[in-house]
């Protein structure tokens, strides 16, 4: 980009789509780093489908269309930005992200509500005993294990039973019977490991005991080689020193406390004895 | 227990059911350990050989990294530590996927936490995964199968009518989420791809 162009747009008020060309425009292009995401993105072999509807056939031409991309900007440099940013835009939006964004909300919102929906759905032959019509809205409790001390809202619920006491998938992490100190630990431990993630949604007040786990101010636009290795250490945590971290009982007791108090979303004492790792951050 | 046969003609008439579609639509969960995209794209980036790619004749020689080359590489090594740790095939919450999906994927384009974008990728993989198997698991207690899927409401308004409503509009709701998934792996793919690139800019 041009000094002059450059020159405008710094004294302009610059919508956002132009600070991303601005930006994208300004980046050295990296063949390495697009094909390693177009890579990462859309792997060359897929082991699992994703959906019904995104076949191999689907996804190949989506990798396809990428790798295009790259040559093309390769070879001419990245002068398709403005299509790129303003694809699929709606009236009154300046890019193509909004209509994503919304596309995201109305996923998340069905999705939860189907899960939701099947919590609700108990063992038919304990049918019988649930009212017709009636909507029990749980929250999404995952496996709670100590369900037995948490008493149920309402009454129809104790005679019915929730689900979390009756039949719950088998392919659920069962966890061994242990001792009150035992499960606060772990509870502790996973909180541990779990609260750089968790961060934006405690109260600040617990935040500021993150703060030197993760930077926040540098989190907007961040270059992955500096930032990640950090995040990964404060996350992997418990790599290198898989034994059980000294605990203060006191100390923990308050603070699970101060955390239930902060969510009421119970589904978040999930017990997993070990770390996953499948999907957890990173 | 109710696995009374429908009528010939009944069972013909509905071979492609909503309700049958939607059994055979329910993809099985990854049966391998599959790699979070982030470690996937450590690795990549490590990589110096290419791998035959589409229309590319001739395989490149790529340009190692630079000072970054060791920062990947420690990066790598701890990711295949971790990947060799015992695990178990867990979900996370659905509300804490939810909220951090939300946030990492802001409303506002420059707010969108760039780095965080290939863990939302796999988190929302999660939720799917998560999604089919409490849809599985309901359909199990119900005692409801591709074979009897078809008189299953009529079973239901016997003996448990909630859930017969519910089994009612289920198999549309299935499509429509399914859909609104497929739309979303492949545009969100296409902005995170399209906008990593912008990290590289700032150091």
């Amino acid at each position: 980009m041009g000094k002059h162009a450059l020159a405008e747009l710094v004294g302009n008020w610059l919508t956002t789509r132009q600070i991303l060309i601005n930006e994208l425009s300004l980046t050295p292009f990296s063949k390495h780093g697009c094909v390693a995401m177009l890579n990462t993105v859309y792997p060359p072999v897929l082991s699992t489908q994703p959906t019904a509807r995104l076949t191999p056939g689907v996804l190949k031409s989506q990798r396809d269309v990428f790798f295009k991309w790259i040559q093309t900007v390769e070879k001419n440099g990245a002068g398709d930005l403005e299509n790129l940013i303003t694809h699929g835009r709606r009236a009154g939006d300046e890019t193509g992200w909004p209509s994503v964004r919304e596309l995201l909300d109305k996923y998340l919102d069905l999705c939860n509500e189907l899960i939701d929906e099947c919590l609700e759905i108990v063992p038919i032959r304990d049918a019988g005993k649930v009212p017709a019509g009636v909507v029990r809205r749980k929250a999404d409790s995952g496996i709670d294990f100590a369900g037995s001390r948490k008493s149920s809202t309402s009454g129809s619920e104790s005679s019915v039973g929730s689900v979390t006491e009756l039949e719950r998938p088998s392919s659920r992490a069962t966890l061994k019977s242990s001792t009150a100190l035992e499960k606060i630990a772990r509870e502790f431990r996973h909180m541990r490991r779990m609260k750089t993630d968790i961060s934006e949604i405690l109260p600040p007040a617990t935040e500021v005991e993150q703060a030197q786990s993760e930077n926040k101010t540098l989190r907007k636009m961040k270059s992955f080689g500096s930032l990640t290795l950090r995040r990964q250490a404060s996350r992997v945590g418990l790599v290198s020193t898989p034994k059980m971290p000294e605990y203060d009982l006191a100390k923990m007791t308050e603070q699970r406390k101060a955390y239930d108090a902060s969510t009421t979303n119970v589904a978040f004492r999930l017990r997993l004895p070990q770390p996953t790792i499948t999907n957890v951050c990173l | 227990m109710l696995h009374s046969r429908a009528t010939s003609h009944e069972s013909m008439s509905s071979s492609n059911s909503a309700h049958r579609q939607m059994f055979e639509s329910m993809l099985e969960y990854p049966s391998t350990y599959e790699l979070p995209l982030r470690t996937m794209y450590a690795l990549n980036s490590v990589c110096h050989t290419t791998l035959p790619q589409p229309g590319n004749q001739s395989p490149e020689q790529l340009t190692p990294l630079g000072p970054a080359d060791a920062a990947h590489k420690l990066e790598l090594s701890i990711m295949v530590e971790m990947s060799q740790m015992p695990h178990q095939p867990a979900s996370l919450p659905a509300t804490f996927i939810t909220s951090f999906v939300r946030k990492c994927f802001a409303s506002e384009l420059m707010l969108v936490d760039f780095p965080q974008t290939l863990t939302g990728l796999d988190y929302l993989k999660d939720l799917e995964i998560r999604r089919t198997r409490e849809l599985k698991a309901a359909l199990t207690r119900l005692e409801i199968d591709v074979d009897n899927c078809d008189q299953a409401e009529r079973m239901l308004v016997l003996r448990y009518p909630a859930a017969a409503k519910w089994y009612a509009a289920v198999a549309d709701k299935l499509q429509q989420v399914e859909a609104l998934y497929t739309q979303l792996y492949i545009a969100l793919r296409r902005w995170v791809s399209m906008l990593w690139q912008s990290l590289w800019a700032i150091g």
